[in-house]
């Protein structure tokens, strides 16, 4: 037994593993702020890392150019056939634009979910074990971002800010599997011709929760949708812009399959994403305009006031 | 000046890991092949080998810190791996014979310990519910060949800057 207290390197290999236990265990906690050293040094890597990123980025670019450029006849015939449509589209969109102006004046001032300031910033790096689907990009609390906003590509919702440095901010994407990653979503009607002609009242939005990935399928869990609404494969899905910092009306994904949910009580849809997360360079992130109030928060305030 | 060279090299390549990841795309294979970056663990070993232990395991220590700090968030799980493989793969040294192919087999086997032990302690924490087949085909696999082919490509010029390094630290 004195033997065994004596050998050094035993006990400095059990120390260690307490140790590695215990910072494990207080750095997993969900909503951890990161403390001021983790942000130094992670400001100061992400120098580096933009120095190291322009360049790099140059020849994977010309790579993807000479890729593009075999591509070019195809994707060239499509777009010229959908360009008619296309017009079609921006003339019944500015129609709708005006009108929705108008409604929104005569209502008075509600304040609005969708309208947000973009945070326009670039990828610098990316989490090369990818346990964790993170990004790291070089826009952070000095910018104005702060955690749980949404980021967005062109293409729709990429993921949420997770934590904040001074100068840059962790990205966590949709495809990460966690949990906690909850984000209020509706699901929009299908506009075909059918359906144009059909009942107007009928058409309630249909809400849900995203909760999870599927790696398998590639697809976002929408769960909690009521078992009673009728869903479609390839109903677009939009965030709500109910609950948190996020704004609404940014496109998620499409349908892809439909199933009961795992007692019989709600439905569950796979989403497959818009946004495409291999090929992310400029994101921005999304600060809506409309201030999000914590509701526990505003009582307790209101108590102390009167 | 030429202290702080060494240091930057490993810089380099931690920098080089998320670049890595964030840039470049294998359009020949599914984007469900994961192709896992090393190229730190892979300057460690060599350090370790043709240098001195210290610094192996001194850089590995750092840089273990920085991946959790900058990376993933959650100190602790690379903290120690990088360090404890420097240690291990200088054991192994004293027992084997230097060359080049024992070099390539121990970062082989390194890199695999570290990716099952990454693996584990991300099961363990609830981060991830694949399953070790999965792992196995989808991740190990290609992180291997990945590492190998890189390890095989820096390890000529590295091993000629680190045995002149050692040469001018002795002769100090």
């Amino acid at each position: 037994m004195p033997q065994f207290f004596l050998n050094k390197r035993l006990i400095l290999l059990l120390v260690s593993v307490i140790v590695l236990v215990a910072l494990i265990g207080f750095s997993i906690k969900g909503d951890r702020k990161l403390t001021w050293p983790e942000q130094f040094i992670q400001d100061t890597v992400s120098v580096f890392q933009s120095i190291f990123h322009t360049p790099a980025s140059y020849v994977s670019g010309f790579f993807e150019n000479v890729n593009d450029l075999k591509n070019t006849y195809e994707e060239n015939e499509l777009l010229k056939s959908r360009l008619d449509e296309y017009m079609q589209l921006e003339a019944d969109l500015q129609e709708y634009k005006l009108d929705n102006e108008k409604l929104r004046t005569e209502l008075g001032a509600i304040s609005d979910l969708r309208k947000y300031d973009p945070i326009f910033s670039a990828v610098i790096g990316r989490n090369p074990d990818r346990w964790y689907d993170y990004l790291s990009i070089d826009k952070g609390e000095q910018d104005g971002v702060e955690p749980n906003m949404a980021v967005v590509t062109a293409q729709g919702l990429i993921g949420k800010v997770k934590s904040t440095s001074q100068f840059t901010s962790t990205v966590q994407l949709l495809s990460a599997t966690d949990l906690k990653n909850r984000i209020s979503a509706e699901v929009l009607p299908l506009t075909t011709e059918e359906n144009k002609e059909a009942d107007n009242e009928a058409k309630e939005k249909v809400t849900g929760l995203i909760e999870g990935y599927d790696e398998e399928k590639g697809a976002l869990l929408l769960r909690r949708i009521e078992s009673k609404v009728e869903l479609e494969v390839g109903q677009k899905v939009t965030t709500a812009g109910l609950g948190g910092v996020f704004p609404g009306g940014i496109m998620i994904g499409e349908i892809i399959e439909i199933e009961p949910d795992s007692y019989g009580l709600d439905q569950m849809a796979y989403i497959k994403p818009t946004a495409n997360f291999y090929d992310l360079d400029r994101v921005w992130v999304a600060k809506r305009q409309a201030e999000s109030e914590d509701p526990v928060e505003v009582l307790t305030q209101e108590e102390e006031e009167s | 000046m030429k202290r702080f060279f060494l240091p930057f090299l490993v810089l380099f390549a931690f920098i080089s890991e998320s670049s890595f990841a964030h840039l470049v795309h294998f359009t020949f294979v599914s984007e469900d092949y994961l192709f896992i970056p090393r190229f730190v663990l892979i300057f460690v070993i060599f350090i370790t080998v043709y240098l001195n232990r210290t610094q192996g395991m001194v850089l590995g220590f750092f840089f273990g810190l920085l991946h959790d700090i900058v990376f993933i968030e959650v100190i602790g799980i690379y903290l120690f791996a990088y360090g404890i493989l420097a240690y291990l793969i200088h054991k192994a040294m004293k027992a084997l014979h230097g060359h080049i192919l024992i070099v390539w087999l121990l970062i082989i086997l390194s890199i695999s310990v570290l990716e099952f032990y990454v693996y584990g302690v991300n099961y363990l924490i609830g981060v991830t519910n694949i399953s070790l087949y999965k792992f196995t085909t989808l991740r190990l696999l290609p992180t291997l060949s990945l590492n190998l082919i890189a390890a095989i490509l820096f390890s000529y010029p590295i091993k000629v800057y680190l045995t002149k390094l050692k040469l001018e630290t002795t002769e100090d």
